[in-house]
């Protein structure tokens, strides 16, 4: 009953490339009932079938609360260790020299989800990168998710969140507990800012970066999308920055001008001087 | 590996035992603090312990403060697992010489997580993107 | 109490515990509907800056599964200790948590799995949250010393 029909499953996968380019492949039925069941009994319906029948009707709420449910992913602190063990010995390292008398740095986390990136960079350059307390450095994050950007702005996650990956030094250090919340330091949350993006559409003006964070995101793209977001994250990269993306994932074969760089465990694209 | 689940709960140290055995690592349990001591000086020191805090006779900070009055034993990491997440308490725990800290309630996955950043590594594989992993489209 | 630790917090608490331990068995529910089952029931004291005690109760079903996923043996096959022990862990968990958020410090006290009622009677009431699970109740009690106390 309220298991997904094979139509509802094709229009979804239609709705969702349409909506937000993501990729449904054939075997992901189970995740469309898991992510979905819940948006159900939210909205008080029956059926996977009343969701994409009130779709159809153009019910915007439905809409957004299946786009979110199918794009939330759950997220650690310090996602594979590996990246931001990249930042502490290669990437900040750099930037830090390459700006030295520029005194900036611009940081983006592309696909920022609920906050827990960008915050754990934050946290990471306060702890331990303490000379760019001097510095004006932006920390932007951006979803395609209403529901994740205004979560990450609040900076409030539960003990199941707290527990995923991050540090019991930092956790004590950087977050105080309301209710059954644990909310990050004001300190932290009034330097970072988060902000509505789509990857998947043409991107706007804005300003250049040091550092994309594009993690775990050109997976839900077909390939010509991919092209595209790769190729406008390399012209909004200054010369010299870098692009960090998802565990195995990589620009070859899908935009030129970046060099790859080993560090550890994972490899760091730079952006080449044009 | 060898890891120290010390927790009054039966049903708490079966629950990690499905956890971590799965990963390789073996299994050894105290139900409450005196009983701990006993078997990490009777037996091999495990690698890991994960304590309880709130137990009969001996609790957990009293645990972990014994366990690192022993020099010999400085190379065990320490990981508390309880519900006590008041600051104040969570810093007393980490002074007293606990390197992580685990709130119940927990899943697996942050198990996992936990075990990396105390730098132990066991058979797993790491957490996959549910959209089917990054290699390609 | 209520604005100490309100309903919506505890359910959250609640439905937590079953988000991390058993996340394939579905979401808590309200559960104002069912009958009052209490099969098995347990307590954590809690004293210092706040005094009293949190109750967790629920029909045999839940206590089975709970203990079902906690011990890793089908729920047809648990024996009466294991299931008490669950209970008991489900109590430190919800009785912990909500501790935690009340005014500090206090001590936690190991779980009572509970024979006898009369302490009751001396208890007030401060809160008490219904939900369910699979149509099987389990309430969440939140209890002080009574006046006479």
């Amino acid at each position: 009953m309220t298991t997904a029909t094979a139509e509802d499953f094709q229009y979804l996968q239609t709705f969702l490339l349409d909506r937000s380019a993501i990729v449904l492949s054939e075997d992901k039925q189970y995740l469309v009932e898991t992510r979905l069941l819940p948006v159900v009994q939210r909205h008080g319906v029956g059926s996977i079938t009343d969701l994409v029948r009130a779709i159809r009707r153009g019910d915007k709420s439905v809409e957004t609360a299946v786009v979110d449910a199918m794009t939330t992913n759950e997220t650690s602190w310090f996602r594979d260790s590996a990246p931001f063990d990249a930042l502490r010995s290669l990437v900040l390292p750099e930037l830090i020299a390459s700006n030295v008398t520029r005194r900036r740095l611009a940081i983006w986390s592309a696909a920022s989800s609920t906050g827990q990136e960008l915050y754990s960079i934050a946290m990471l350059l306060d702890s331990e990168f303490s000379d760019l307390a001097s510095w004006r450095v932006d920390l932007h994050g951006t979803d395609l998710s209403t529901t994740v950007v205004e979560r990450a702005r609040a900076g409030s996650f539960s003990a199941l969140e707290i527990n995923r990956g991050l540090p019991a030094t930092l956790l004590v250090r950087y977050f105080r507990r309301e209710g059954a919340q644990f909310v990050i330091s004001d300190a932290i949350r009034s330097n970072v800012r988060f902000e509505l993006f789509n990857l998947a559409r043409p991107w706007p003006p804005m300003q250049d970066y040091d550092l994309i964070f594009l993690r775990n995101v050109l997976i839900y793209f077909d390939v010509e999308t991919k092209k595209r977001v790769l190729e406008s994250a390399r012209s909004r990269l200054r010369p010299g920055g870098f692009l960090l993306l998802g565990t195995a994932e990589t620009t070859r074969g899908l935009v030129e001008g970046f060099r790859p760089i080993p560090v550890g465990a994972t490899t760091v694209f730079r952006r080449e001087e044009s | 590996m060898l890891a120290m689940v010390v927790d009054d709960s039966r049903a708490m140290r079966s629950l990690l035992r499905q956890i971590l055995v799965p990963l390789g690592v073996e299994i050894v349990e105290a139900a409450e603090g005196r009983a701990a001591v006993d078997l990490v000086e009777s037996g091999p020191v495990p690698d890991l312990a994960l304590v309880d805090w709130h137990m009969p006779v001996m609790d957990g900070l009293e645990l972990v403060t014994e366990l690192r009055s022993h020099k010999e034993w400085r190379h065990m990491a320490i990981m508390m697992v309880t519900t006590e997440s008041e600051h104040e308490n969570m810093v007393r725990a980490l002074l007293a010489g606990a390197n992580e800290y685990l709130i119940k309630p927990f899943t697996a996955d942050a198990v996992v997580e936990k075990l990396s950043l105390l730098g132990l590594h066991c058979a797993t594989v790491p957490a996959g993107d549910p959209y089917g992993g990054g290699t390609q489209s | 109490m209520t604005d100490l630790v309100s309903s919506e917090t505890i359910a959250e608490i609640t439905q937590t515990f079953w988000g991390a331990y058993l996340p394939d068995a579905g979401d808590l529910t309200p559960g104002s509907h069912l009958p009052a089952v209490e099969d098995v029931r347990g307590r954590v004291d809690i004293d210092g800056a706040w005094s009293g005690c949190v109750e967790v109760s629920c029909s045999i079903a839940v206590a089975r599964e709970v203990a079902s996923v906690m011990f890793g043996t089908p729920a047809s096959d648990i024996a009466e200790a294991d299931v008490r022990d669950a209970v008991g862990e489900l109590v430190n968990v919800v009785g912990g948590n909500i501790k935690s958020i009340l005014p500090a410090p206090t001590s936690l006290s190991v779980p009572i799995l509970d024979d006898a009622s009369e302490w009751r009677f001396a208890a007030e009431l401060q809160s008490e949250v219904l939900l369910a699970w699979a149509d099987e109740p389990i309430v969440v009690r939140v209890w002080r010393p009574g006046a006479g106390r």
